[in-house]
């Protein structure tokens, strides 16, 4: 990396943190230092919440499955408007007329303390895990790419954020949220301009999306339904509307985002940003995987990506073998690249059915130039003795490292970084928060004052980041078990928010209820997914609702809420 | 600073956000057949 890449990175990571420490003046009261004093405006909530989402893996990865699927995986967020709206029909109301710092204080004023502490000891448990993937996934990526110390890259992502977040609390995640929204968007606009001019000159742009269309890399429709898919327009619509009702309306990292506006309709246009945001924000992210794809038709990509990878092969028993492979890549790329030429030259001619042959022909090169790729990555999955392997996640990162211009590679690395820095911001002040309000507050020390409540509360945030630091700096040496944990934290979604609908659509549902409901749920979806694990994952959040909501239903019914006390 | 009490009807926002939802989704489908068609 260039000098002014390097001054880039540290100045803009030094000036998030210093902006992050210097609103400690602000922190008087758990109130102000959770919630801003439900203060903020809604533009700049609405920000933070999509920042949270966008974590660093959305930009390494996201861009891979671009390049390789085209915009498929767009259809995860179909659901998404709705969920959002059916939001702030319901709980976002609840939560801010009833006042609470944490989703969970609600369940035991509409049940009981234990449906509130289970509910909230699952949050603490699956976000705790997930700070791991959200920090050692690109750490992984970036010190593979760029040589650096995995330790080191994982600890440059989370030491800052557990600053800047102890010190300055939810004000200084909400404002850096803000400027790493400004900068990702920024970033991604420029990779689209920087992949165009990578393009030959007789290749205009439309010119190359008709190129990516051919190989059905503009669909981003499935109408198949299919349980087995993850990615299908119905999966979207309704595994993915489950999915989003359960992530923005039950997972504290999201509420807390929300609890800090001004209002309950500056809350609900916090979320709405989203709803009217989110889909054509992934369709640009996907666009520069499918513009990466087409930069590398006509420029030479390596057979993998991942260059320890290519060097560990290169080097081990299977050398003669991947060396033949690479020749035969070599040519396949010629070929593909010809046969693009052809069919732009076909598809600025008259003649149609020319044209129709000519993308025919760059359809069977794409398809040899990609079965070569898969002999090579099941090669390395021989040497490595992995049952998956795949180099999606080094693609758009060895492009900023090798093609972006000087001072845009800064900038793409920064975005990277503060992606992961901004969501474990956010995790680790709303794990403060539940441990604090849910735990410290409401069973071991319930008197107490402000300042006795605040200093415990940056100290619980400090302790999240360190258990992050060491369990990320851990789980960047895990390899793929990175997505088992990821994928654990999954099984509680679709059950926590049917514990949430228990609560909002049936009167009758008592604490029992809920309580056993939600075990039944966990169990349920703990079935599929050992049981029958072709069942793509979007479809658990279903199985959790409907089954807590059944049975919480069911159990209520012979366990009714016992009256409260005068 | 306005309170938990402002609440103002936004049926006309839920409207507009599936509207324009519909209309990025057709845009989506649109460009995917128009550019996939050969």
């Amino acid at each position: 990396m260039h000098l002014i890449d390097w001054t880039i990175v540290v100045a803009y990571i030094s000036w998030l943190v210093w902006d992050g420490v210097k609103r400690t003046k602000l922190e008087r009261t758990t109130e102000s230092y959770f919630l801003a004093n439900r203060s903020l405006p809604w533009w700049a909530v609405g920000l933070s919440v999509m920042a949270t989402q966008l974590s660093a893996i959305t930009l390494v990865g996201t861009t891979g499955q671009g390049y390789s699927d085209g915009m498929r995986f767009i259809q995860f967020y179909y659901g998404l408007p709705l969920a959002m709206i059916i939001l702030s029909l319901t709980l976002v109301p609840f939560f801010y007329r009833a006042r609470v710092y944490t989703a969970y204080e609600y369940l035991e004023r509409r049940f009981d303390p234990k449906t509130r502490a289970l509910t909230s000891l699952l949050f603490l448990f699956s976000r705790g895990l997930s700070c791991s993937v959200i920090v050692a996934a690109p750490a992984v990526v970036l010190s593979v790419i760029l040589g650096w110390n995995v330790t080191l890259t994982a600890l440059a992502i989370c030491v800052p954020a557990v600053v800047y977040t102890m010190l300055g609390g939810v004000q200084a995640v909400t404002w850096t949220d803000v400027k790493v929204m400004g900068l990702t968007i920024f970033v991604l606009f420029a990779a689209v301009v920087v992949l165009g001019q990578g393009l030959p000159p007789n290749v205009g742009m439309i010119d190359a999306l008709h190129i990516a269309g051919t190989t059905g890399r503009l669909s981003a429709f499935d109408f198949r339904f299919t349980l087995e898919e993850t990615y299908t327009f119905w999966s979207g619509m309704l595994g993915g509307l489950f999915l989003m009702l359960s992530y923005f309306g039950c997972d504290q990292s999201q509420v807390q985002r929300y609890l800090t506006a001004r209002s309950v309709d500056e809350a609900r246009s916090s979320l709405l940003m989203s709803a009217y945001w989110k889909i054509p924000l992934q369709a640009l992210v996907l666009i520069v995987g499918v513009f990466s794809f087409l930069f590398y038709t006509f420029n030479q990509p390596p057979l993998l990506f991942n260059p320890v990878d290519d060097a560990r092969v290169r080097g081990g028993q299977q050398a003669t073998q991947y060396a033949a492979l690479e020749k035969e890549f070599d040519s396949a790329f010629e070929a593909r690249r010809r046969a693009a030429d052809a069919f732009v030259a076909a598809h600025h001619g008259d003649d149609a059915a020319a044209e129709r042959q000519a993308a025919e022909a760059f359809r069977r090169r794409e398809a040899e130039a990609k079965a070569v790729r898969s002999r090579a990555l099941a090669l390395v999955k021989q040497v490595k003795g992995e049952t998956s392997y795949t180099d999606v996640n080094y693609i758009f990162p060895t492009f900023i490292t090798t093609a972006m211009p000087i001072g845009l590679v800064g900038l793409w690395i920064v975005a990277i970084i503060t992606a992961a820095t901004d969501s474990i911001a956010a995790e680790l002040n709303s794990l403060a928060t539940a441990t604090v309000i849910d735990f410290y507050k409401r069973h071991y020390r319930p008197v107490a004052s402000e300042e006795h409540y605040l200093r415990v509360s940056k100290v619980a945030t400090g302790l999240w980041g360190v258990f992050a630091c060491w369990i990320a700096v851990y789980a960047s040496t895990l390899g793929s078990l990175i997505e088992v944990v990821n994928r654990f934290g999954s099984f509680f979604y679709g059950s926590i928010l049917g514990v949430f609908a228990l609560a909002i659509l049936s009167r009758r549902a008592s604490g029992t209820g809920a309580f056993v409901g939600l075990i039944a749920g966990m169990g349920a979806v703990a079935a599929v997914a050992f049981g029958r694990p072709e069942i793509s994952f979007l479809w658990h959040n279903v199985v959790g609702a409907a089954v807590v909501f059944v049975v919480g239903s069911i159990v209520s019914a012979f366990v009714p809420q016992p009256p409260k006390e005068a | 600073m306005a309170g938990a009490g402002d609440e103002r009807p936004m049926g006309r926002t839920y409207v507009s956000v599936l509207m324009i939802e519909a209309l990025v989704l057709l845009a989506l489908f649109a460009v995917g057949r128009y550019f996939g068609s050969l």
